[in-house]
């Protein structure tokens, strides 16, 4: 009954995707951006959906398993804060110059700020290189859920590849408007089914209080952040939800809004939503020690789909096993989306890629050309997912590392006149050197911070790419007015 | 627009800044690091994150949902 039900949520999400496109107008930027007509609504489901992953699942459960209600307080009410004040003190401008300059990506933006060609080509290197392991956490998870559900009666790839495939398919469908309905859909499924499973779980339990006194009982560590998390670790964890602001599938729908109010929604109800996702997860991860006692390291991505077919009845494991699926899938299309986007306009479009190889470039061939890249980058990551066993939720903090080491760039883009592309460079420089040092310092030593004092290696590098921003601009030639003039009033 | 309309005096901006400093360190319940104690049948520490979310949502409504200029 458990395949039936998983089968029956994909073709419904497919269908969904494949729907919206009978309202596409043909144009590129109906495709990419759904012509900027999202309202208030869909573009908080879209954005929020698209941010929610295997991360915040089964990523943030297996956490919990291991170290408590503190994975709450380290990433859930850090983003409740960071997030909504990235949204609104970044996605309103962008929002307003990409309306005033037709931009599609990120890479465009940065390139027409800076006057830089090379800084576009190097930025979209950085992203895909990024987004290669958050994908890996989307297409992992995916194929872990379908596994575990089924008792192992699905082999994990074929899960991933499942899943990495009708996204593919309803993306190159529907486009933007299709990632975006399918987004909201999917967003509603988890938010709705996470609390299911949460009211389910506890209830055989005798309910919330008896739960939490068995752990209580066996584990009284997890239900205190104290044990298992440092004061630094929790204050320099802040800087981790700062990756959003540079994140280009998140760029993408901040661009798809229909008008700067639109984002008054997600800004005020984000905090919310975070809160109705990430408890369950965290308080299902840490009853997950009751019943699955002695789970080492990543073994424990699986702790909440194992607590799901243990204590739901048969359908409703498919159902619940379906909602984990959604918050996957909705971050995939997103970043599916943006990959072949940034491909097509940043690379093949810009610097005319088939006319010089082939002699000529037609829309079809470009087109394909997106398709094309994004099949390759997502059969990578199948394989690189079926290779790789570490804990999702760590995977996912380098990745936010990484993201949030560029977040210097786009604020000083839109808030700083004196910023040059020297500065970008630099910043850039900066964080990729030691981004590469401190993970592998991380990779030797699991759970690494800085002379084991709780500082998160992402705020070193923070300060560090900031400071390289600053000096590299300051070194450099001011840009000339006529210029900033396209970008500040 | 919400950056201009609601941010076009410094004192709104200002007072965004303060809200944001001080839901920044509220966020570090240090009093709570070890206690274990449940209450509506969470833990205490989990409790407050909740609140606190809830806190963020209604600080930032109130500065979005005023009116400009009020």
């Amino acid at each position: 009954m458990i395949l039936p039900i998983i089968f029956a949520y994909l073709a419904v999400v497919f269908a969904i995707g494949a729907w919206s496109h009978r309202l596409f107008r043909g144009t590129g930027e109906d495709f990419f951006l759904a012509s900027r007509t999202i309202g208030p609504f869909l573009l908080l489901m879209s954005i929020f959906g698209t941010h929610m992953t295997a991360f915040s699942l089964l990523g943030a459960s297996g956490e919990a398993y291991h170290r408590g209600i503190g994975v709450f307080a380290l990433m859930a009410s850090s983003s409740a804060l960071v997030v909504p004040l990235a949204i609104l003190l970044l996605a309103p401008k962008i929002w307003e110059l990409g309306q005033r300059h037709g931009y599609l990506t990120q890479v465009e933006f940065f390139r027409d700020r800076w006057r830089s060609s090379r800084l576009g080509l190097l930025l979209f290197g950085v992203m895909v290189a990024l987004l290669v392991p958050y994908l890996l956490i989307g297409i992992k998870g995916g194929g872990i859920t379908l596994s575990v559900i089924t008792g192992n009666g699905v082999p994990e790839w074929v899960g991933s590849a499942l899943m990495t495939l009708v996204v593919f398919g309803y993306v190159t469908v529907g486009g933007l408007r299709g990632t975006a309905w399918v987004n909201a859909f999917q967003t509603l499924v988890f938010m709705t089914l996470g609390a299911v499973t949460f009211v389910l779980i506890t209830r055989t339990f005798g309910g919330l209080g008896p739960a939490m006194e068995k752990v209580a009982r066996t584990s009284p560590d997890l239900l205190a952040w104290g044990p298992h998390v440092r004061p630094l670790e929790l204050a320099t964890y802040a800087a981790i939800p700062l990756s959003v602001a540079m994140f280009p599938h998140i760029f993408m729908h901040w661009l798809t809004a229909k008008q700067a109010s639109s984002f008054r929604l997600p800004v005020i109800a984000y905090p919310v939503c975070i809160a109705i996702v990430w408890l369950p997860s965290v308080v299902l991860g840490v009853l997950g020690s009751i019943d699955f006692p002695g789970l080492a390291g990543p073994a424990a991505n699986n702790v909440l789909v194992e607590m799901i077919g243990l204590y739901a009845p048969g359908a409703m494991a498919g159902l619940l096993a379906a909602g984990v699926f959604a918050a996957v899938m909705s971050s995939l299309d997103s970043q599916v989306l943006s990959l072949s986007t940034m491909f097509t306009r940043d690379v093949v479009q810009h610097y005319q890629l088939l006319k010089r190889l082939f002699g000529e470039q037609s829309e079809r061939a470009t087109v394909l050309a997106g398709r094309v890249f994004v099949a390759g980058i997502l059969a990578a990551t199948l394989a690189l997912a079926l290779s790789v066993d570490r804990s999702l939720f760590k995977l996912g903090v380098w990745s936010f590392t990484g993201f949030t080491a560029l977040a210097p760039l786009i604020v000083a883009a839109l808030y700083w006149k004196r910023s040059t592309r020297v500065g970008a460079y630099a910043a850039i420089a900066t964080a990729g050197v030691l981004w590469v040092h401190f993970f592998r310092l991380g990779m030797q030593h699991p759970g690494y911070t800085l002379f084991d004092s709780g500082v998160m290696p992402v705020a070193v590098i923070l300060a560090a790419s900031s400071l390289a921003m600053v000096i590299g601009s300051l070194v450099t030639e001011p840009p000339d007015a006529e210029h900033l003039s396209r970008f500040f009033e | 627009m919400i950056s201009t309309q609601h941010f076009s005096k410094p004192t709104m901006t200002l007072g965004l800044a303060i809200a944001a400093i001080v839901l920044f360190f509220a966020r570090h319940d240090l009093w709570l690091r070890d206690s274990t104690s449940l209450v509506g049948g969470l833990p205490v520490s989990l409790l407050y994150h909740l609140a606190y979310c809830v806190l963020i949502s209604a600080v930032l409504a109130a500065f979005l949902l005023r009116k400009p200029g009020a």
